[in-house]
């Protein structure tokens, strides 16, 4: 067991290592998109070495001390520089992709991930001492970098969307799977084939025009509030039914994370999830009530309460534990969307920001992490699918 | 005529609160009553569940959004789309009455699921294919600023509703919404630019229906976009399956039938794209990669592979008779490889051919011999935007298909017909082609079903974030984008193209679920 995990890790391990490759070739490897940037952030006029200066200096971090790529000048009989040589401050080399990539995943390691150009600070939280080209220690503005705070409001969406997912998912299943062929089932299929193809963003799009702020349903229920005087005097209907108490687009940097404005992009991503473990579900529980140590527990005499919890369940669950975990990337895909149609200040906020405007460190940071969380899924996925199936043995 | 069905349709959507409960009461009774037992059994408890479903969704969506608008729109829509209604009416039962020698496709008339589910997948089929015979708009064709203003006005007094046309009676509000309407098409037959439309179904000679459903930001028809919508997407995500579907099955077939080092390399580069999210690939491919020649790269891996696949089947067939083979090779390969050339790096460039054919053919007249220029220019060839779109939609989806087809093969591989083509000393490639490949036809179109329904939606995606495709482009996925910022006002600009994905992968679902179903029982 303990030879399968380790090995599955050293698989994550490569595939992190030649994905981020990529990436970087990806992203860096786009000059012309470098020098867009560059453009833009000095101004149309400047010279292209002055250009080349920045994407080196600012983009790539090339002339950062340590890089390789320092103009080291000898001045042995300078007071000013007693150990006989000086780095120049306006010189850098340019190294090579596979140099840089070197540079970047060293950097990346030790927790510095670059400067976002669009939110104009760290990446990530950086704790550590920043120096300049010259070798100076500089104090470090923002030790809360740009991932740190998303990821932390992705996370708390993302934990509801699958705390909820998963129950709904299973629950649907278990009850549509228990007979197989029944009204039941057949109602519970066809909502979870619905719920497949409700992509988020018309989820998202249908929950705002419904449900949010002065919409459909509210004003709906207002009209029919009119008709009502008593309502409107007694119960003060005139307050609570004119106006949702979700909101359609998220402020966190005012409320934080509340009830209103969750509720929405959590139960788009959930609606158009759900359906898929339901089905997963429904076929794993259907299998396992049309066993063979289920017929004899029926015909043993067993209670069917007790079949279905404790003979079939158990064994159901097991398939069902692999799609869960496999469904994560799309899971962070759906995120993305609902967080851009919410608005709501996150992970995928921050990606659609970054890759919108080219901002090199940031693309590079979130697309390694979020292939980080998927893998790390994966892994888990493997070694717990082994450790729930006992007919499973691996070395 | 036209004045009747819209007072019908008005009048029955307004009643929607006596439909509903009737209609409710009728599903409600037939779901749990013991009277009718049988409806709860199957065979016909999967069409009392589709019913019970789609009449409460039905019934919410009528009581949401009912309004002598809506019957109004219903009854012009089916009146406009009437050949669309008769040709699918015609498909479904000329398939109905020849099922029985239809194969797996004709069984799936023996589910009613099944028949809704194709009958939504044919309507967007035959929609797109006859959207120029229709009376519609152009998909970029903006109304001109006049005509617009009255459509706008036939608009803004359906939502005025009752402020507006007090003391009117609907009949009579619907005959001055009509005859705005036919002044409107007048109007507008006196602007047309470029070709009227074919066939003419509403009013007179060259006129075209109102703008049922409102227009854009840009003052463009949303119903005609709609039906141009599907001639976006339909080709884009079924030829994106397809091709994903000819990666995953090449290198699917080759690395479950030969396993060892090369198995395991290609499972680890699909397990490496299968490690992204689909929305940071996208972005990665389409945003940051649109500079560079990423897409051509990835178009230049991918496009090898169907021609690989026909390769390695002519191979396969005709490895003994190489007569044969180079014959077919001569007609093939120069076919092919242009094809394949102009669509990943646009070459052999046919610029130069499109200066002479203009000057040749363009007989002085400047807008014709640009429009051949452009014509031949962009022979056989794919948009380099739309190529960005396909790639990406393509490459991501291919590592499903892989990992599908290689798991079918690692099943198959050992069947005693296998071992039987090696015994005879069958080419290899004609033991994966001809031998595995047709014995896993049935998960296989299942799971092509469902991709084009996902890939639809991955389209709509990548329209939604504006990642891609042209912004005036007229797919589903771009227009719910375009009129997002008007939501509070304008819903009916996002929501209804956000349905027609629904309703378009729901269909690919149902049939995907049927074919599951029906291939099971051999």
């Amino acid at each position: 067991m303990l030879t399968f995990a380790l090995r599955k890790l050293i698989i994550l391990l490569l595939t992190l290592l030649v994905v981020s490759a990529v990436v970087f070739a990806i992203v860096g490897g786009n000059a012309r998109a470098l020098r867009t940037i560059a453009v833009l952030e000095l101004g149309p006029r400047t010279p292209q070495t002055e250009q080349d200066r920045f994407i080196q200096r600012t983009i790539f971090h090339q002339c950062d001390p340590g890089t390789g790529a320092e103009v080291v000048i000898e001045a042995p009989d300078d007071p000013e520089h007693p150990n006989g040589f000086y780095i120049d401050p306006n010189k850098c080399r340019s190294l090579s992709l596979a140099q840089r990539y070197g540079t970047w995943l060293f950097g990346f390691l030790q927790g510095d991930w670059g400067e976002s150009i669009v939110f104009k600070k760290h990446v990530a939280g950086y704790r550590g001492v920043l120096v300049d080209a010259q070798g100076n220690e500089r104090p470090n503005p923002d030790p809360w970098g740009v991932i740190n705070e998303r990821l932390a409001n992705t996370g708390m969406l993302a934990a509801w969307v699958f705390g909820v997912m998963v129950t709904l998912g299973l629950f649907i299943g278990i009850l549509a799977g228990m007979n197989e062929g029944s009204i039941r089932d057949r109602s519970l299929s066809v909502v979870a084939i619905g719920s497949t193809s409700m992509p988020e963003y018309v989820m998202g799009i249908l929950l705002v025009v419904l449900l949010a702020g002065n919409s459909m349903v509210f004003s709906a229920l207002g009209s029919f509030v009119d008709f009502l005087p008593i309502a409107d005097t007694f119960l003060g209907a005139d307050k609570w039914a004119r106006k949702s108490p979700l909101q359609g687009s998220a402020n966190l940097d005012k409320d934080g994370i509340t009830f209103a404005n969750t509720v929405l992009p959590v139960s788009a991503v959930i609606i158009y999830g759900f359906g898929y473990i339901a089905r997963m579900t429904r076929a794993s529980m259907a299998e396992a009530m049309g066993s063979q140590y289920v017929r004899t527990a029926v015909l043993k005499g067993v209670p069917r309460h007790q079949v279905v919890l404790k003979h079939a369940l158990r064994n159901a669950l097991i398939a069902p534990f692999t799609v869960i975990m496999l469904q994560f990337p799309y899971l962070l895909s759906g995120l993305v969307v609902v967080e851009v149609i919410f608005s709501w200040k996150g992970f995928g906020f921050a990606l659609n920001a970054g890759a919108s405007n080219m901002d090199y460190n940031l693309i590079l940071a979130c697309s390694v992490v979020s292939v980080i969380v998927v893998l790390l899924t994966q892994f888990i996925s493997d070694v717990g699918y082994v450790l729930l199936n006992p007919r499973i043995r691996v070395a | 005529m036209l004045e009747n069905l819209a007072i019908l349709g008005g009048f029955i959507a307004s009643f929607w609160v006596v439909w509903a409960t009737l209609l409710g009461a009728a599903l409600l009774l037939s779901a749990f009553s013991n009277v009718v037992s049988p409806l709860r059994k199957p065979p016909y408890s999967s069409v009392t569940a589709f019913a019970l479903i789609a009449g409460t969704v039905g019934m919410v969506f009528v009581a949401l959004f009912s309004s002598p608008k809506m019957g109004l729109t219903t009854v012009w829509a089916l009146y406009v789309l009437w050949p669309v209604f008769a040709a699918l009416a015609g498909v479904m039962i000329l398939s109905w009455i020849f099922k029985e020698r239809l194969g797996l496709y004709g069984r799936v008339f023996d589910s009613p699921i099944g028949m809704v589910g194709l009958g939504i997948c044919f309507f967007w089929i035959i929609a797109a294919l006859m959207a120029d015979l229709l009376p519609l708009y152009g998909p970029l064709e903006a109304l001109s600023k006049d005509n617009g203003t009255i459509v706008q006005g036939v608009t803004r007094k359906f939502k005025l509703g009752a402020e507006a046309l007090e003391g009117l009676t609907y009949a009579e509000y619907v005959k001055l919404t009509l005859a705005e309407a036919s002044e409107y098409g007048k109007l507008y037959k006196s602007n047309i630019r470029g070709s009227a439309p074919l066939m003419s179904w509403v009013g007179n000679e060259g006129e075209r229906l109102p703008a049922i459903l409102g227009t854009d930001k840009a003052n463009r028809d949303i119903f005609s976009r709609l039906i141009y919508g599907a001639r976006t997407v339909l080709p884009l995500s079924i030829g994106a399956t397809l091709v994903s579907f000819t990666v995953g099955i090449t290198l699917g077939l080759i690395a479950g039938y030969r396993g060892g080092w090369l198995d395991q390399i290609i499972t680890f580069v699909a397990n490496a794209i299968l490690a992204f999210p689909v929305i940071v690939l996208f972005y990665l491919i389409v945003l940051v990669g649109k500079d560079g020649n990423l897409s051509r790269i990835l178009a230049t891996a991918i496009f090898a592979f169907p021609l690989l696949l026909v390769l390695a089947g002519l191979w396969g067939l005709y490895s003994v008779k190489k007569g044969r083979l180079i014959g077919l090779l001569i007609v093939f390969l120069p076919i092919a490889l242009f094809l394949y050339f102009r669509n990943t790096w646009g070459l052999p460039d046919l610029s130069g051919i499109a200066a002479w054919a203009a000057a040749t053919f363009g007989g002085g007249n400047a807008a014709r011999e640009a429009n051949i220029a452009i014509a031949v220019a962009n022979f056989a060839q794919m948009e380099p935007r739309m190529l960005n779109v396909f790639v990406a939609v393509a490459f991501s989806s291919a590592p499903g298909a892989f990992r599908l087809v290689r798991g079918l093969t690692l099943d198959v591989k050992d069947r005693d017909y296998v071992a039987a083509a090696q015994t005879r000393g069958e080419n290899q490639f004609y033991i994966m082609i001809f031998e595995i490949l047709p014995n896993v036809r049935g998960p296989l179109m299942v799971d092509a079903a469902l991709r084009i329904g996902y890939t639809a939606i991955l389209l709509g995606t990548l329209g939604f974030l504006a990642l891609g495709l042209p912004q005036e482009s007229a797919d589903w996925g771009s227009m719910i984008a375009h009129g997002r910022g008007q939501l509070r006002f304008e819903p009916q600009m996002a929501v209804i193209p956000a349905l027609c994905i629904v309703s378009l992968v729901l269909g690919l679902n149902l049939l995907a679920d049927t074919l599951r179903e029906q291939s099971l029982k051999d």
